[in-house]
């Protein structure tokens, strides 16, 4: 939690459009990771990061202070991304394209072509293996692995019970197994990860 | 054996979920994944794709995202302008009326509220308006005592009326909440 979070919330609830700013530049890289995760598409996260903070903005009436304003914020971020993706499934548009690695992930530290090489192959693995679940899923597994929330937690932003996590994380993590033998991958991670 | 596999399934989670497994568990572990191949080879998937996960920072969001997502905030809307201009002149006015009107009073009857005749009527005057106010406000009481006790349909009846004011209270603030409007959205 940040310092002035709580002045910035009572500010931004009488229409302070300045300090609900000073929320998003706190918060935009946890709930664009998120969406990002989720929807494996840049565009596509971008506007539903932009819309999970309207979100925020017009029903901030309804955030109740004695839960954590970031768990708030990624819950209506995964609720929006599940939105979308079964929307994508209702028209039939596949998920299973692969796309490109996105520039952000190419940290200054890393700037060498052969450093490029493998952050995007690694890009490029995370976000194939995340696919290869189903969404309730991948929003459990994504909050486990990115946010280090514990199940407790990752029960509130789904609002489901701890041992309907725990059933979706060991599901998740058999689906993930099972997916990296079939793909022969196991070898090109540890290569990857190694370098 | 179904058995066995599945708490070879608990150790394991348990070991990914960071917990620091005692020895005997983590021998037991092993001397399983000797008895089941299979599951050695997932095991040995699950700890690289963990390693991976773990490894793989936030994606960051490209330059420009928090002003862009300004941008598209809702305006609040012209009613709810309105309706909080409204307050603050009501309260602006609320103010300045009471001293205005007793510096109009202490300038125009100054000389003639200093006669101490006067004070003494005023103060008659206040004192009867008292008692009349005290024994018209126990009247009151009294005749409410009786219709809480006798009248139990009038009393639901007020009831009611009293939630219909709060419910279109409610309506009326959701009506002057600020309300999203549609913008298009922006992307790099």
């Amino acid at each position: 939690m940040y310092e002035h979070e709580q002045v910035w919330l009572d500010q931004a609830r009488q229409g302070d459009q300045a300090a609900f700013g000073m929320l998003i530049e706190a918060y935009q890289g946890p709930v664009y990771n998120l969406a990002y995760r989720m929807l494996n598409h840049a565009g596509e996260a971008e506007e539903a990061a932009q819309e999970a903070f309207i979100r925020a903005y017009t029903r901030l009436d309804s955030y109740d202070p004695q839960h954590k304003f970031s768990t708030w914020m990624l819950s209506i971020t995964s609720n929006y991304c599940i939105d979308i993706l079964r929307k994508r499934r209702a028209i039939l548009l596949s998920i299973d394209e692969p796309l490109p690695a996105h520039p952000a992930l190419m940290s200054d530290r890393e700037n060498s072509p052969e450093a490029q090489t493998v952050h995007g192959e690694l890009s490029d693995m995370v976000q194939t293996l995340l696919q290869q679940l189903p969404e309730d899923y991948r929003q459990a597994v994504v909050l486990r692995y990115w946010y280090e929330m514990s199940y407790e937690e990752i029960a509130e932003v789904m609002q489901t019970s701890v041992s309907a996590i725990k059933s979706r994380l060991f599901r998740a993590r058999r689906l993930l197994a099972q997916a990296g033998i079939d793909m022969g991958i196991s070898t090109e991670i540890e290569n990857a990860v190694e370098a | 054996m179904e058995r066995e596999r599945e708490r070879v399934y608990a150790l394991m989670m348990s070991a990914l979920d960071g917990e620091e497994l005692a020895e005997t568990d983590s021998a037991e572990l092993q001397a399983s994944l000797v008895d089941f191949p299979d599951l050695a080879r997932e095991w040995a998937s699950m700890q690289q794709i963990d390693t991976l996960f773990r490894s793989t920072p936030l994606v960051a969001p490209p330059p420009g995202f928090a002003a862009r997502t300004l941008e598209r905030l809702p305006a609040p809307s012209r009613q709810h302008i309105w309706a909080v201009s409204l307050f603050y002149v009501a309260l602006l006015i609320g103010g300045l009326l009471p001293i205005m009107a007793g510096l109009w009073f202490f300038t125009a009857y100054g000389d003639v509220v200093q006669q101490t005749a006067i004070f003494q009527a005023l103060n008659q005057t206040i004192g009867v308006a008292l008692q009349s106010g005290v024994a018209v406000v126990g009247a009151v009481g009294v005749v409410a005592a009786d219709v809480v006790r006798k009248q139990p349909i009038v009393m639901g009846w007020l009831f009611l009326l009293i939630g219909i004011v709060a419910m279109w209270r409610n309506v009326y603030r959701y009506m002057t909440r600020a309300v999203a409007q549609p913008v298009p959205a922006r992307t790099s």
